[in-house]
C-alpha cells in the first residue's frame, strides 16, 4: 500500500485571466508520504494548491486522486472524496465557536455520535482548543488559529491533506510545535502535500521536495537528497535550472 | 399609551417575520434581495386565489401558498440569482430587481390594481376588551407566529448540522466549501426557506392589511428597515428590529399625527444607524 501513488498531477496550466499562474506542474504523491512545494511569495504555490482541490480551474493538464480524476471538480466533492485543504490564512469560521468550526469540519460524518467522537480525538491531539471551546475563533492567536484549521480539516479523516503555509507569521516556537504535530498526524497514515516558503523547514519535514519558481518546477527530488545551496539557488532562480 | 406600544410591539412581531427571510439571504449570499417584498406579495394573492377561486380553507390555502413559494425560491436561486453570483454583486441585485419588476406586472396583468384582502375569521376579533387596552386576535396571533418562527429558526442555524453549514457559508464561503458543502446548495435552501416564510408572512399580511399588486414595494422597505436595525443578517435580531419599528411608527403617529408614522419609523431607523452602524445585533458577516 505505502508506494502507491495517491495524488497525481499532469502537465497542469493555470490562467487567472490572461495572465498564466503556473505552467505545466506535473506532482506525483505517494500514500502515507510528506511532500513539499517549496518556493518564494508568488512563484504560484498556492495556485496549485488551490487548483488540486477544486477552487481554481485549470486551463490544461489533469488532477487524478486514487486512481479518479478529479479534474475541475466541485471542491465540496473533492472533499467528500477524502482530499481537503487547510488554506493559507487559516480561513477559520471567525464568528463560530471553536466547537461549532472543529464539528464543521466533520459536516459529511454520518451522525453526530460520529462527529462527537472526532471532536475528542482532535482535542486530545491540541488540548488548548478544548480549552476554549466556547470562544469564537476571532479570539485566538495566529498559532491556535492555524492548530484550528489543522485540527478542523481532519475532522473529517480525510485520506489526504494539503496544509498551505502553515507557519506564515508564527514564532518559532509555535511553528516547532505545529510540525510537531504534523509529524504525528503523518504517523497516524495521513498523506501529506505541504507548502512551504522556509527551505530548511520543508526539507527538514518531508520526504520528497519540488522546488517552484515562477509557476514552473524547476527542481524536485528526495528532501533527503537534495542539497541546501542547490534549493537555494533554484529557489532565486539563479540556476541551471532556472 | 399602553394601546399604541401593545399594538406597536404586536405590530412589530408581524414585521419582523415580514423581514427574516430577507435577513437570511442577505446573511448568507451578501444579497439585497428587492423582489423580497413583491414575492410575500404573490404569497398572499397565493394563498387569496385558493381561498376565493377554490374555496380552500384558510389554513389549507397558507400551507399551499408556503409549498408553491419553496418551488419558486428554487427556481429563482438555482435558474437565476446562482448563475450570475459569481459575476460580481450588482448582476445578482439587478436580477432580483427584475423580479420585483416582473411580479408586479404579473399580478396588476392577472388581479387588475384593485384592492385585495384576505378573510380571515381572527381579523374581527379581540382576545382582550377592555376600556384601557383592547388587543385584536389577528394582531396577536401574527405576533406569536412570528416569534414561533424566527425563534425556531434562530434554533435550526444554532444548533443543527444543516443550520451550522449555513452560518458556516456566510461566514467563510471557501472555507465552507472545503468543509464539504456545497455552498451554491447551500444558497439554494436559504433562499428556498427565506420564501416559504416569505409566504407565511404574505397570509399573515392579507389578513391584516388590504393589499394591491404594487404592494410589495411598501413591504419591501419594512423589511429593509427590519434587517437594518436587527443587524444585517442577524435572524434574532430581526425581532428586535421588527419590534422598534413597529412601536417607533405607532408612537410616532400617536403623538405627531398618523400623516407621519412612517417617516418618525425611519427617523428612528437613520438614528439607531447613527448609534449603531452595525444594527442592535452583531451578525454572521463575511470577513
Amino acid at each position: 500500500m505505502k508506494d502507491q501513488v495517491m495524488l497525481e498531477v499532469k502537465n497542469l496550466d493555470v490562467a487567472y485571466h490572461d495572465f498564466e499562474a503556473v505552467h505545466d506542474i506535473s506532482l506525483s504523491i505517494k500514500q502515507g508520504s510528506v511532500v513539499s512545494i517549496i518556493g518564494a511569495n508568488g512563484a504560484g504555490k498556492s495556485t496549485i494548491m488551490k487548483t488540486i482541490v477544486g477552487i481554481n480551474k485549470p486551463k490544461k493538464g489533469s488532477v487524478q486522486f486514487m486512481g479518479q480524476d478529479i479534474t475541475g471538480t466541485r471542491t465540496s466533492k473533492i472533499v467528500s472524496m477524502g482530499l481537503t485543504m487547510s488554506p493559507e490564512g487559516s480561513h477559520t469560521f471567525e464568528k463560530m465557536t471553536i466547537r461549532d468550526n472543529l464539528l464543521m469540519g466533520a459536516f459529511l460524518a454520518k451522525s453526530n455520535r460520529e462527529r462527537m467522537e472526532q471532536l475528542e480525538k482532535i482535542y486530545h491531539l491540541f488540548p488548548i482548543l478544548k480549552e476554549k471551546q466556547n470562544q469564537l475563533a476571532s479570539f485566538l492567536s495566529g498559532g491556535q488559529r492555524q492548530m484550528l484549521a489543522i485540527g478542523r480539516a481532519i475532522m473529517a479523516e480525510p485520506k489526504m491533506l494539503l496544509l498551505d503555509e502553515v507557519s506564515l507569521g508564527l514564532a518559532p516556537v509555535i511553528i516547532k510545535d505545529i510540525y510537531a504535530k504534523i509529524k504525528e498526524i503523518n504517523e497516524q497514515g495521513l498523506t501529506l502535500l505541504l507548502v512551504e516558503q522556509d527551505v530548511t523547514r520543508s526539507l527538514k519535514h518531508s520526504d520528497y521536495a519540488y522546488v517552484v519558481l515562477e509557476g514552473r518546477i524547476v527542481m524536485e527530488g528526495k528532501s533527503a537528497e537534495l542539497d541546501i545551496n542547490e534549493v537555494n539557488d533554484a529557489y532565486f532562480g539563479m540556476n541551471k535550472f532556472a | 399609551m399602553l394601546q399604541v406600544i401593545v399594538t406597536g410591539v404586536l405590530l412589530g412581531g408581524l414585521y419582523a417575520i415580514i423581514g427574516v427571510g430577507m435577513s437570511l439571504v442577505f446573511g448568507i449570499m451578501r444579497l439585497t434581495n428587492l423582489a423580497h417584498g413583491d414575492l410575500m406579495i404573490l404569497g398572499t394573492y397565493i394563498t387569496m386565489i385558493l381561498m376565493k377561486g377554490m374555496g380552500i380553507p384558510i389554513w389549507a390555502s397558507a400551507i399551499l401558498s408556503i409549498v408553491a413559494m419553496l418551488v419558486v425560491g428554487f427556481v429563482i436561486q438555482n435558474f437565476l440569482v446562482n448563475r450570475v453570483l459569481d459575476k460580481g454583486d450588482e448582476p445578482a441585485l439587478l436580477v432580483t430587481f427584475g423580479v420585483s419588476i416582473f411580479l408586479s406586472n404579473l399580478l396588476l396583468k392577472i388581479f387588475g390594481a384593485d384592492n385585495q384582502s384576505i378573510v380571515n375569521p381572527l381579523a374581527k376579533m379581540n382576545v382582550l376588551s377592555t376600556e384601557a387596552l383592547s388587543i385584536s386576535a389577528m394582531y396577536l396571533f401574527s405576533f406569536v407566529v412570528g416569534v414561533i418562527v424566527i425563534v425556531g429558526l434562530h434554533y435550526v442555524l444554532e444548533k443543527t448540522n444543516f443550520g451550522r453549514s449555513i452560518r458556516a457559508t456566510s461566514n467563510d464561503t471557501m472555507a465552507a466549501e472545503l468543509m464539504g458543502v456545497n455552498t451554491r446548495r447551500a444558497y439554494v435552501y436559504a433562499m428556498v426557506i427565506a420564501l416559504g416564510i416569505a409566504a407565511l408572512a404574505g397570509t399573515l399580511i392579507g389578513s391584516t392589511f388590504v393589499f394591491y399588486p404594487s404592494s410589495g414595494t411598501q413591504y419591501l422597505i419594512i423589511a429593509f428597515g427590519v434587517v437594518v436595525i436587527g443587524g444585517m443578517g442577524s435572524v434574532i435580531g430581526t425581532l428586535a428590529g421588527g419590534i422598534v419599528l413597529g412601536v417607533s411608527q405607532l408612537l410616532g403617529g400617536y403623538i405627531f399625527g398618523s400623516g407621519v408614522q412612517m417617516l418618525i419609523a425611519y427617523l428612528v431607523l437613520l438614528i439607531i444607524l447613527a448609534l449603531r452602524p452595525n444594527g442592535l445585533f452583531a451578525s454572521a458577516t463575511r470577513k
